[in-house]
């Protein structure tokens, strides 16, 4: 069956929640706090990360807290703690089933 | 110093987000930067400066169309922020895309995930459905609404090379659109699967080609749309001489055959001809006569008469086009109930009134379509029957 759309959320996505799940962030604020978590493995480019907090403001995952000039700041909404939470337990499940195949290897 | 300026022709579609990007950064190390809306009828401003290979160009799916409170040209707010907290500079758009610029070689790229740079380019690909769905209805909806399904008459009264010039248009730009909306959806599929896109190589000349033939295009298009509105406001206008300056007669009964005695009007809208020729039909005719009758027994009547007369190439297209004439009729001219009419040994006949008064026939013999329209005016009760004027004028088709 396909995927429906934010069915299963993107790395890069994934990150973008995870960051403001941590506290109300702007978008370079959001940008670095990833690249400190991942080590630079995953680095959001300004487009990326553009398109992802557009269309989590369309799903109702974030909204946009407050404006200050050209800082603008978001949190992630109860929807959004949602979405994160069961893609973590997705991941988690991916980890369990990959690992539980090595162990009966 | 004087700051310089040069022109380039893009050598690739602006959809060819790839090739766009190569070319962009290739002027870039010749040293040419591209200037703030910098594109005029496919030709790209540049600014000169020294060359400069740390120069990048990315180009970013317009995610709306225009609207009431922005034309669409312009990213957002958030967009141009957040860009330009990231070293990139917003320089132009061009088609369903913006261009963006960094002259830092540390700047981290646009796009970083291949999947959401997917649900970017998705906005152009649905916009790209709602402009195939557009051209369907130019290309058959609005000829049908506009000529009211009358494809032969249009082709007649266009100029059958003139109707194949437009056809073969249509067709050009359609095939041009279905190429654009490939390629989008051929990029939205490698997005989608996690491939990233490459800047490749633009083979020059094999662009300039492409570009000269997309200018030819535009042209023709341009000449073909402007045509369509001039032309017959320029025929209707220009190309209709008196009936008293026809030479002969033409091959059908005029007023002057249906009485005794004819008089014609001496209005200057009225008793004018149009004769042409075309590649469809040979002879062609618009006439329309007025004048006063003095039938055989004396009494007179006013007669509004018209006439369409087509000699064409075909037997098949008279039918098709006595066919049309009647549809049209229905649609325009409130055309009533059918008439009876007598046997007047055609392969086509069928009378009605329009809008209540005028007596309307067509006729086919063989390859002539012929529509006739009679409106009779008396103070007395003079008047010629139907079957009597329609078989007058099926005399002088046979």
């Amino acid at each position: 069956m396909p995927r429906k759309s934010m069915e299963t959320l993107t790395e890069s996505m994934f990150y973008v929640l995870m960051a403001l799940r941590s506290g109300r962030m702007c978008g370079i604020d959001i940008a670095d706090f990833i690249e400190r978590r991942t080590r630079g493995r995953v680095q959001l480019g300004p487009a990326t990360l553009y398109t992802i907090l557009a269309k989590f403001e369309k799903e109702k995952y974030i909204r946009e807290v407050e404006v200050d000039g050209r800082k603008r700041t978001y949190s992630i909404t109860d929807r959004g703690v949602r979405a994160y939470d069961e893609e973590l337990d997705r991941l988690r499940s991916c980890i369990i089933d990959a690992e539980g195949g090595l162990v009966n290897a | 110093m004087p700051e310089k300026y040069k022109y380039r022709l893009q050598p690739c579609p602006s959809y060819d987000v790839e090739g766009m990007e190569a070319w962009l950064e290739d002027m870039a190390a010749e040293g040419l930067l591209l200037i703030r809306d910098g594109f005029f009828f496919g030709f790209g401003e540049f600014l000169v400066q020294k060359p400069d290979h740390k120069v990048r160009y990315r180009l970013v799916a317009r995610q709306k169309n225009g609207g009431l409170l922005s034309d669409g040209t312009v990213p957002d707010d958030k967009a141009l922020e957040i860009s330009e907290d990231f070293g990139w500079e917003f320089v132009t758009h061009r088609g369903d895309f913006y261009i963006y610029r960094t002259t830092r070689a540390d700047a981290r790229e646009m796009d970083t995930d291949p999947e959401v740079q997917a649900l970017a380019m998705n906005a152009v690909r649905k916009r790209r459905r709602w402009q195939i769905g557009d051209l369907i209805v130019w290309a058959l909806i609005y000829p049908l609404i506009v000529y009211r399904v009358s494809l032969v008459r249009s082709i007649l009264a266009l100029g059958t090379p003139f109707a194949l010039l437009c056809l073969v248009t249509l067709v050009w730009n359609s095939v041009e659109v279905i190429r654009e909306t490939t390629h989008i959806n051929r990029l939205y599929r490698r997005l989608k699967n996690g491939d990233p896109l490459e800047r490749k190589r633009i083979d020059y000349r094999r662009a300039v080609r492409t570009q000269v033939f997309r200018i030819l295009r535009w042209l023709v298009t341009v000449v073909c749309i402007v045509s369509l509105i001039v032309v017959p406001i320029v025929k209707a206008a220009y190309d209709e001489p008196p009936i008293s300056s026809h030479e002969g007669k033409p091959p059908f009964a005029t007023l002057a055959d249906y009485g005794e005695e004819y008089v014609p009007d001496s209005f200057d809208w009225t008793n004018n001809y149009r004769e042409w020729s075309d590649l469809l039909a040979s002879v062609n005719y618009e006439w329309n006569e007025d004048g006063k009758l003095t039938l055989a027994d004396g009494s007179r009547v006013d007669v509004h008469y018209d006439v369409e007369y087509h000699e064409l190439r075909f037997s098949w297209a008279a039918r098709l086009l006595a066919r049309e004439i009647k549809l049209f009729d229905k649609w325009e001219n409130r055309a009533g109930e059918l008439l009876d009419l007598p046997d007047l040994g055609a392969d086509y006949a069928i009378a009605y009134e329009c809008r209540d008064m005028y007596e309307t026939v067509v006729l086919v013999y063989g390859n002539v379509a012929v529509r006739a329209q009679f409106y009779q005016y008396s103070n007395s009760d003079a008047h010629i029957p139907l079957a009597d004027w329609t078989r007058i004028l099926a005399d002088s088709l046979k």
